[in-house]
């Protein structure tokens, strides 16, 4: 490598660095719902989003379901939000890590945001909402979305979780390497990767603190499912919302599909 | 009819040919470096070897007297004003740019175009004639290049970085003449010719800024790089260019601070090397070594990165080509090469420089434009007195020669790292294409430019 080419990285790097991302404030309103459920959870699903929506239309699940027949609704009707209950379409509930086949083919197909609530609805209110973030950490479209429930929102955590076990196995190849010292490379991208999501929160907490939402940023690297276990229960976490597809756009293989099977009980947004 | 003053030594015009045959080599090799994979100083190293020991066994060094010396004759060959100069700025840069003033400055004038695709490449345009003129050609395509793809990238438009890359390319070696020290060219023929500082601002500075608005406005039309219309389009950008942040690069609020003094003094010093006592006898290779040791300072213990920085293959590339000059001087092949640039001084003080000018550029344009100006420095050097504008011809040559062709110069060279790094598909030919209405525009210009010096003299 000439000096020139190092040196190209060097100013790259530095204005890159520059770059910090800063959230888009866009409202949006759950004008339009529609709920979809079977006989025994309709009339609840109902009346729960009745309190953010002020035209719901309902799908009933039957024995007779035709996925066109709720394609040709969800398209005709363009919802703002779509509610759907849990597993519907599973005939045996014991099938406890499938989330349905109904939800999963919405979240690959539809492009409007799918609420799942725990089977447990009474007195259920969302306070606390996390929005978890992936790798594309500026999705200022994520917030806006998680902020079609804010009714009675007290409470918003921003979190990053970055998978431990994946940074070690790119470390060991590291290690592996002359050219690259191991402790400088593990410190710096480290500290680089979580600067970028903090940077971003950060910003997204000026304006939400602004709007009297209590904001509370978490970044860090850890195992996945306990970290998430972790901050549902230290911020009584309500509603996860997450991406419902992954960077790659593989079905069922992003962040929310596993954290909604993961935790039943709380209730989650796929955007 | 000029006659030639040269070292007399009784060379046949069979060893002088054997020797430009050897610096016909030297010079096709570092016209053809990339595909050969041989570094600069590597090239021009084995051609140094190789001339010392063909000039030993040929005995054109018998009339030198090494006696009462430690040094080696061929040491003696190598300007040491000149290393002083490049490795000084280099080493002052280095650590300068760490302060953060020049990320600071790039970012900040982004910010002030409000992500308006014209304004930026007018405000990059400036920032790229400006660095390379205060820095050095190649560090001022290093930082505008890298901010070009960054700010591009965060505007979505992409689609305009070749545009913008090569018309920065091309402004580098424009920005390249305002200053002595701006490129090697530049301090190696300025200093042959005895011209100061501040006196080779004055001189170029006209042709420097009507030169960058032409390019500017040849680059906006050819690469179709016009304002933003709507409102929409404007807010938009405007919203996007916020997301870069100035202080970003600043990582000592003291070092920044300190950065800033110490450069605009190293600039004022330059300016004013020939008035200050002490200093003027020193010179600006003492100035660019001082400067550079003082900003060690600030990193005493951590010196080992600057280290790494210095480009070694620039240093040593220098310091070879020089022994090979010398050698070519006592084979007398400057001498039959300063034949042929007399017959150029002979067409007189009109037609002279222009074609000298022409000359040069065509020449840098397929090879090192160092080389030839060392070469051409030292040939004229060596002739009785001629119009000043003969000089200029050569500076101005051997700098704008560069745009014509992709591996005319550095900081093209750089340039087109930064176009292919990006997967811009960009031949050697289609370079070519897109330069030479640049290139030809600038050289016209630059002939007007020399023959009004020569008038004004």
């Amino acid at each position: 490598m000439k000096a020139y080419e190092n040196n190209l990285d060097v100013f790259e790097s530095i204005f890159k660095r520059s770059v910090k991302h800063q959230y888009v404030h866009e409202p949006f309103e759950p004008n339009k719902a529609l709920v979809i459920g079977d006989v025994d959870n309709l009339a609840k699903l109902n009346a729960f989003i009745g309190e953010y929506s002020a035209d719901c239309q309902s799908f009933q699940y039957n024995d007779s379901f035709s996925w066109d027949e709720l394609k040709s609704k969800i398209d005709e009707w363009q919802p703002d939000l779509i509610l759907i209950q849990r597993q519907l379409g599973i005939p045996n509930k014991d099938l406890i890590f499938s989330v349905g086949p109904i939800l999963e083919t919405i979240t690959q197909v539809c492009k409007m945001p799918v609420l799942v609530l725990p089977d447990e609805l009474d007195n259920f209110v969302i306070d606390s909402v996390g929005i978890g973030f992936d790798h594309q950490i500026d999705n200022s479209l994520l917030i806006n979305k998680a902020l079609l429930l804010k009714n009675k929102l007290k409470h918003i955590t921003l979190i990053h979780v970055e998978d431990e076990s994946i940074f070690k196995y790119y470390m060991g190849a590291i290690e592996k390497i002359p050219g690259i010292n191991t402790e400088f490379a593990e410190t710096n991208i480290k500290e680089t990767i979580l600067e970028l999501s903090a940077d971003f929160f950060n910003g997204v907490a000026d304006k939400l603190n602004n709007d009297k939402l209590k904001t509370t940023i978490h970044c860090e690297f850890g195992e996945i499912v306990s970290c998430y276990e972790k901050l549902i229960k230290e911020h009584n976490i309500d509603l996860l919302v997450f991406e419902a597809e992954d960077d790659s756009k593989m079905a069922m293989h992003s962040l929310g599909h596993s954290l909604t099977i993961q935790f039943p009980n709380v209730a989650t947004l796929l955007v | 009819m000029i006659l030639l003053n040269s070292i007399h030594t009784d060379v046949s015009m069979g060893v002088t040919f054997l020797f430009l045959g050897l610096l016909v080599l030297m010079v096709l090799a570092l016209a053809l470096e990339e595909k050969i994979h041989a570094h600069k100083s590597v090239i021009t190293g084995v051609a140094a070897v190789f001339a010392l020991i063909l000039g030993q066994a040929t005995g054109i060094f018998s009339s030198i007297d090494s006696h009462g010396s430690h040094m080696p004759f061929f040491v003696k060959f190598i300007d040491w004003g000149v290393i002083a100069i490049i490795l000084g700025s280099s080493i002052f840069i280095d650590i300068t740019s760490k302060s953060g003033i020049f990320s600071w400055l790039a970012i900040k004038l982004t910010k002030m175009t409000k992500g308006d695709p014209f304004k930026l490449l007018i405000y990059y345009s400036i920032m790229t004639v400006v660095f390379s003129a205060l820095l050095n050609n190649v560090t001022a395509m290093l930082i505008i290049g890298s901010l070009t793809v960054v700010s591009l990238s965060n505007l979505k438009k992409l689609s305009l970085l070749l545009g913008f890359l090569i018309c920065e390319g091309l402004l580098t070696n424009i920005g390249g003449l305002l200053t002595l020290i701006s490129s090697v060219p530049n301090i190696i023929v300025g200093n042959t010719a005895g011209i100061s500082f501040a006196s080779f601002f004055v001189i170029s500075a006209p042709y420097v800024l009507v030169a960058t608005t032409g390019t500017i406005f040849l680059a906006g039309k050819l690469f179709k790089i016009s304002p933003l219309k709507t409102d929409q389009e404007k807010a938009d950008a405007a919203l996007l260019i916020t997301n870069f942040d100035e202080n970003a690069g600043v990582e000592s609020k003291s070092f920044f601070k300190l950065g800033w003094f110490v450069f605009i003094s190293f600039i004022l010093v330059l300016a004013m090397t020939d008035l200050i006592p002490y200093i003027q006898d020193l010179g600006i290779g003492f100035v660019a070594m001082a400067f550079g040791i003082l900003m060690m300072i600030k990193i005493k213990n951590k010196t080992e990165t600057t280290y790494k920085a210095i480009d070694w293959d620039l240093l040593f590339f220098f310091a070879f080509l020089f022994v090979v000059i010398g050698v070519m001087e006592y084979a007398q092949v400057l001498h039959l090469i300063g034949g042929g640039v007399v017959q150029l001084i002979d067409l007189g003080d009109t037609a002279g420089p222009i074609a000298l000018l022409w000359a040069s550029s065509i020449a840098s344009s397929v090879t090192d434009n160092i080389p030839l100006a060392a070469m051409l420095a030292k040939t004229m050097g060596n002739l009785p007195e001629f119009a000043q504008n003969f000089w200029w011809a050569v500076i101005y040559g051997a700098n704008l020669g560069g745009n014509i062709t992709p591996i005319g110069s550095a900081s093209t060279v750089v340039a087109v790292t930064i176009i292919a790094k990006n997967n811009l598909k960009l031949s050697f030919v289609g370079f070519i294409v897109k330069a030479v209405p640049f290139a030809f525009f600038q050289l016209v210009l630059a002939s007007g430019y020399v023959y009004l010096i020569g008038l004004l003299n």
